[in-house]
């Protein structure tokens, strides 16, 4: 067997051009289905990444019937926390009340539709890495009338730190207030919604131009395990738990369609590279035929002149998809590390879409091995009715063909 | 006798014609011949030489070797009566390119099942061919009589009870041919193999030792040669 396995591999290497191509094929195939596949893994990620590092943390909470998805929120359907709640929520984790505000925003002669959100200065720290996202200036605190803008919405207005805003917005019992304020930090949370609308100050401050009442639209928990049991513990105080993976249930969902397009595709491409292994496959026993019939001359049996070219087939899928492993893996690692910055293209469309602006792909074993084990059968099979019919040749014709 | 042909007819469709290779021909080869069938194109030659090597199943008639009918076995038996009983000397030499002149004669050992000793006696035939310094190349970096050579002793190495060679000096210059034909002859000579070919070429076949002509299928004479 490891003769013809010999045979096999010197014969793959008589034509090193066409092996090579029709290899690429494979090799493509392979390394898109790891890159997509790790795509797609790393998007699943960075959607629970993003939602938790900048809103909802392991649980998020809003008042019963407050709307949870879409950019409405509205103030009147937001709750004080009641003690017991309160309690609940010590006892869970760290956690912190936000209230989001709808405002619009003036700055000169422009004017945009935004989100306020207030945040609770004594325990936002502790839930959200809020400094990370300062990427120029200081986070505004309540000795200030001080905003911090969206790095997005910041860029769309043109507003830099030290700009002087109009925040215009309804008061809890429907009067319009409006308040001036400097712009004190532009700030990246790693999502583009917010990134794109979203304007941060101290509830206190935020107070002043909504009177809130002590009202809070959202709170964020961090829950070091057991986040269901932990929804559970929370629900019944008028406020309505959700786990992060309920809370992306909807981009999740997405993504899993997106993961059966990418199948889809891949399926095709190999698909393809299967009718290129099949052709050349098919080639080779065109053009060797007075060796097989030499071959069976000599007393090879028929099955393994046929696992000659089973081998063929196989080997060239084996190294092609080899080859596609280094390349898909060699990338779905680059970006791992390094990201895909999708600022630029979710600039226009990310206020309506909660998702992460850099998408890091995720490095795991299984598409490895489901797209080598692909595309090796994908090869075999494609080589089954070739070398069927190179082991089906009569001897005594073939040993004279030319 | 080792082979023989009895009644053998062997017709091949042709569109809607059928061609008549063999007419119920009668032949039989002893062990240690050196025989030759001769004929122009088409008498059937290399077709009987086909049913002889188990190439090829006939019409009708018997092929037997050894005494058993070889026609009547399936493919699998009759590859295995031709990697063990049968060695093969082809007019384009048939030698696996891939393959260097010493893997090329490994190989019908290999196929053979004959494992023990296997490398002495690759070596042992490339020398008797005179390759022992070209047991590495390949054939695209042998001449024509050399490749030749190595086919001789892809044939020998086993030891076979004949050696069926088709027009083995047709693709090789006079001087060549007659080096291939002084070799054979000298095995079949030193160790008594049997060897059994085909040509239309006068030098060929004078250096036969019995003649066996054909013309469109038919045995036309059979003459012993001193």
């Amino acid at each position: 067997m490891r003769f013809l396995v010999a045979i096999a591999v010197r014969n793959l290497l008589r034509n090193t051009a066409r092996t090579a191509l029709t290899g690429a094929a494979v090799l493509f195939g392979v390394a898109i289905l790891i890159l997509g596949w790790g795509l797609v893994d790393g998007i699943d990620e960075n959607v629970l990444r993003s939602a938790r590092g900048s809103y909802a943390g392991d649980l998020i909470l809003r008042p019963d019937g407050y709307p949870d998805d879409g950019m409405r929120y509205p103030l009147a359907d937001a709750k004080p926390l009641s003690d017991a709640l309160r309690a609940r929520l010590d006892a869970v984790g760290p956690w912190t009340a936000r209230t989001a505000v709808p405002a619009r925003l003036v700055i000169g002669a422009e004017a945009q539709r935004i989100t306020i959100w207030g945040v609770d200065e004594a325990t936002e720290a502790k839930v959200f890495n809020r400094q990370g996202w300062v990427i120029e200036g200081v986070f505004p605190n309540s000795e200030r009338l001080d905003v911090a803008l969206g790095s997005s919405l910041a860029r769309l207005l043109e507003a830099e730190v030290g700009d002087s805003v109009v925040l215009e917005a309804r008061t809890r019992d429907g009067a319009i207030n409006a308040l001036g304020y400097t712009v004190s930090a532009i700030v990246k949370s790693d999502n583009s919604s917010m990134d794109a609308l979203g304007v941060w100050m101290p509830l206190a401050r935020l107070d002043e131009l909504a009177v809130l009442q002590g009202v809070a639209t959202h709170v964020a928990v961090l829950v070091p395990k057991d986040t269901a049991t932990a929804a559970r513990t929370l629900s019944g105080f008028g406020f309505t738990a959700l786990t992060l993976a309920e809370e992306c249930e909807d981009l999740i969902a997405m993504n899993r369609i997106r993961r059966k397009g990418l199948g889809v595709i891949v399926g095709m491409i190999l698909l393809i590279a299967g009718a290129g292994i099949a052709n050349t496959v098919i080639m080779a026993a065109f053009e060797r035929i007075r060796e097989i019939g030499t071959l069976l001359a000599l007393g090879m049996s028929r099955r393994h002149v046929s696992l000659l070219f089973l081998f063929e087939g196989g080997i060239m899928g084996l190294f092609a998809g080899l080859a596609g492993v280094a390349l898909g893996s060699g990338a779905v690692l680059y970006f791992q590390t390094h990201g895909i910055d999708l600022s630029s293209e979710l600039e226009n469309v990310g206020a309506n879409m909660a998702v992460a602006t850099m998408i890091y792909t995720h490095f795991s074993w299984p598409p490895i091995f489901v797209a080598l084990g692909f595309g090796v059968s994908i090869a075999i099979l494609a080589s089954i009715w070739p070398a069927r019919l190179a082991s089906s040749t009569v001897p005594a014709d073939a040993v004279r063909a030319d | 006798m080792i082979c023989q042909l009895v009644g053998v007819k062997k017709t091949y469709p042709m569109g809607e014609l059928t061609v008549v290779a063999l007419n119920g021909i009668d032949v039989g080869v002893d062990e240690g011949e050196f025989t030759v069938f001769a004929g122009p194109s088409g008498s059937g030659k290399t077709t009987a030489l086909n049913l002889i090597g188990c190439l090829d199943r006939p019409t009708s008639g018997q092929v037997l070797l050894d005494g058993r009918d070889v026609a009547t076995l399936g493919d699998d038996a009759l590859g295995q009566v031709r990697a063990r009983r049968i060695g093969f000397i082809f007019q384009s030499f048939n030698l696996i390119p891939v393959l260097t002149a010493a893997e090329n004669v490994e190989l019908a050992l290999r196929l053979a099942g004959l494992d023990k000793g296997r490398k002495e006696k690759v070596e042992q035939a490339l020398v008797d061919v005179g390759l022992k310094d070209f047991m590495g190349r390949r054939p695209n970096q042998l001449s024509g009589g050399q490749q030749q050579r190595v086919a001789i002793a892809r044939a020998l190495v086993k030891k076979p009870a004949i050696i069926i060679a088709d027009e083995p000096t047709a693709n090789l210059d006079s001087q060549n041919g007659e080096a291939i034909l002084d070799l054979m002859r000298q095995m079949n000579e030193r160790d008594r193999i049997t060897f059994l070919f085909s040509t239309h070429d006068p030098m060929v076949m004078a250096r036969a030792r019995r003649v066996v002509r054909l013309k469109d299928g038919a045995i036309v004479g059979d003459e012993r040669l001193a």
